[in-house]
């Protein structure tokens, strides 16, 4: 075992050292070296990864792992153009572009991680959009500051639905720590939006409100009947204890007097203790 | 467990007894950080409560002193009764609660001269690491002990020798995890504690805000300890965590791979020297693959590639001497891989056939 270690550490220690003398030399001669031997020598890692992706076609982690680099690299090499030839684009089209570019190669990849990766570009590239141009249709028409949060919403709950549709047909998306994230996603700009109303107590907010009532009732359901998720359910409770310590919080405090602070303790105490009771039971009734 | 296993067990005479009854299934993780998160954020509004009530505590230092101990008792009587997580985690919020008001009874008591503080600080967190019975709470005063050993000792003038201190004080615990029995839990806990209070105080290091918490801390001392002791020191713990793991895998530290496995040890303390940490996080590694423990070599791979990617903010130097710095390790690590394969690997096949 020891001889393996220290055959493995020596190894990847120094293949590292290499790595990182080459990148340092690199980045040392980096104002010297032309602009068409930069991106050539870009393109040339790119060409050389892709090559290692399709020769190795029967080991199936090697060759996803190097179509997941040859998809980071392409941002790379975007960036390096955008640098280079300053033609006053906007940083959210990089990222557009970015993820438009490598769309085939995550299609062909089939891997979750690679997914995700391509779901936070859009994520990024939408958030940027609306930095650049508020109020443009694609917000429909919302010049609000809440314009992008509500995209964010629709875009990742849009994204869970299909990744648990798709889930059902191809094994590699069924590992549940990938959606997890979407739905994180996805319910962090929901409950965001419904905590501002809540926050200011404002009346023509109540909406906000109302639909993250709708879309929390309806994650109960799917998550709790037709695919049983216990860490859904538990993000379901945790974001309901929020906006109820958060409202209690709001209309208490007001006054700044300390028995709020108690009230405040003994209802973060009721609300913990009774979801972690009722999570612990449906585990125990999903496990049997 | 069915009952004709059972009773299969019981004929072979492999099993005496009544049948044991299955446990409820451990909920995921994601539960107790739920029940954890509660506890903090109760704990955070009863002591907001406590703290609109109290006032006065924090303006008289002997009550802020006996009130925190009493808070600190309250807080191991929690632990010790074995409550649910909502209740561990109200305990540890209450001690470090307890923690603050008696540290802040002390520095009102011993200020201006604040050498009685920081031994202080450094005795409580030794203590609690060592009494206090929750896994947690002992990281937690382990990594608080750490840091305030550095602070003790850069108040007494020895600011560079902390970091060798705290790494032989965690090779001691993973190398002695099982030896005593009853502090299995405990001393893995403590490791923990140490790890991270090492890892930290280099980062602060490297990124030069030791300087910020020596004048933070203050000193009336001349500084008696030189930056090459901490180096030493650092090389002599290196060099004896690898003699004692060689002396458990049955091997003398004078024979050729004894003498092999110190001189790749001495290796990455001189590369030590160019690239800060590297030491740290080597034996970090070594002690993690030791105790099988994959969180820990995790750790120490984690040190080692953000150290090493860290080197390429090493202002002292060009980019160009960086780099041939690191293509010589290279090469060192590659031939040392190469004389393993070729000479070491099959001398053992040979002596374990």
């Amino acid at each position: 075992e020891w001889s393996s270690f220290i055959d493995k550490f020596l190894l990847w220690m120094g293949v590292l050292a290499a790595t990182l003398a080459v990148m340092f030399f690199i980045a040392f001669n980096w104002d010297d070296i032309g602009r068409f031997a930069k991106f050539a020598l870009l393109q040339a890692l790119i060409v050389a990864v892709v090559l290692l992706c399709v020769t190795q076609r029967q080991r199936r982690a090697l060759w996803q792992a190097a179509l997941a680099v040859a998809a980071v690299l392409v941002g790379v090499l975007l960036a390096l153009f955008g640098q280079t030839y300053q033609t006053g684009a906007d940083p959210w089209q990089l990222f557009a572009t970015w993820a438009g570019l490598i769309l085939p190669w995550v299609i062909v990849a089939s891997l979750g991680p690679l997914w995700l990766f391509w779901l936070g570009l859009i994520n990024v590239a939408l958030m940027l959009y609306h930095h650049a141009s508020p109020g443009s249709a694609l917000f429909f028409g919302m010049h609000s500051e809440f314009a992008m949060w509500w995209m964010l919403f629709v875009v990742n709950s849009v994204a869970l639905v299909i990744w648990e549709l798709a889930s059902l047909r191809w094994d590699w998306l069924r590992d549940r720590w990938a959606p997890r994230l979407v739905a994180v996603a996805a319910g962090g700009p929901i409950t965001f939006l419904a905590l501002t109303t809540v926050v200011e107590l404002e009346a023509n907010g109540f909406w906000r409100v109302v639909l993250w009532l709708l879309w929390a009732a309806i994650s109960f359901v799917v998550y709790t009947q037709w695919r049983r998720d216990l860490f859904m359910v538990a993000g379901l409770f945790l974001a309901g204890s929020l906006m109820a310590l958060t409202f209690v919080g709001r209309v208490i405090l007001e006054s700044f007097e300390a028995v709020g602070f108690l009230v405040l303790a003994l209802l973060a105490l009721g609300l913990g203790v009774g979801a972690a009771n009722a999570l612990k039971k449906l585990h125990q009734r999903w496990s049997e | 467990m069915n009952a004709s296993l059972w009773e299969r067990l019981l004929d072979a005479g492999l099993v005496d007894g009544a049948e044991p009854q299955l446990e409820a299934p451990r909920p995921p993780w994601y539960v107790s950080l739920l029940l954890a998160l509660s506890g903090w954020v109760a704990a955070l509004f009863l002591f907001g409560f406590f703290g609109f009530a109290a006032l006065t505590l924090l303006q008289t230092p002997m009550l802020s002193l006996i009130v925190g101990a009493g808070i600190i008792g309250a807080a191991m009587a929690i632990f010790r009764g074995n409550g649910n997580d909502f209740v561990q985690h109200l305990g540890l919020c209450a001690s470090l609660t307890g923690q603050g008001l008696l540290i802040w009874g002390v520095f009102s008591l011993t200020e201006p001269n604040f050498s009685a503080t920081w031994v202080f600080v450094l005795m409580l967190s030794v203590g609690l690491a060592v009494s206090m019975p929750h896994a947690l709470h002992r990281t937690f005063s382990a990594f608080s002990a750490g840091c305030a050993l550095a602070m003790t000792l850069t108040h007494f003038g020895a600011p560079y020798i902390h970091n060798a201190i705290i790494l032989a004080a965690a090779a001691w615990c993973w190398l002695n995890e099982y030896r005593f029995p009853r502090w299995i839990g405990a001393m893995s806990a403590i490791g923990y504690g140490l790890v991270l209070a090492l890892v930290a105080l280099i980062v602060i290091g490297l990124y030069g805000y030791d300087r910020e918490v020596a004048r933070l801390v203050g000193t009336d001392f001349a500084p008696w300890a030189a930056p090459w002791h901490g180096e030493l020191l650092m090389g002599l713990t290196t060099l004896s965590v690898v003699a004692v793991l060689m002396r458990r895998a049955g091997r003398s530290v004078l024979e050729p791979i004894g003498i092999a496995a110190l001189a790749g040890a001495v290796v990455f303390v001189i590369v030590s020297l160019e690239v800060p940490g590297i030491t740290a996080g080597f034996v970090v590694m070594v002690l993690g693959f030791a105790s099988q423990n994959r969180v820990l070599v995790g750790l120490g791979l984690a040190c080692l590639l953000f150290f090493c990617g860290n080197y390429y903010y090493f202002l002292a130097e060009t980019l160009l001497y960086k780099a041939g710095v690191l293509l010589c390790v290279s090469a060192v690590l590659l031939l040392g891989c190469w004389v393993h394969r070729r000479f070491v690997r099959p001398a053992y096949v040979l002596e374990s056939s």
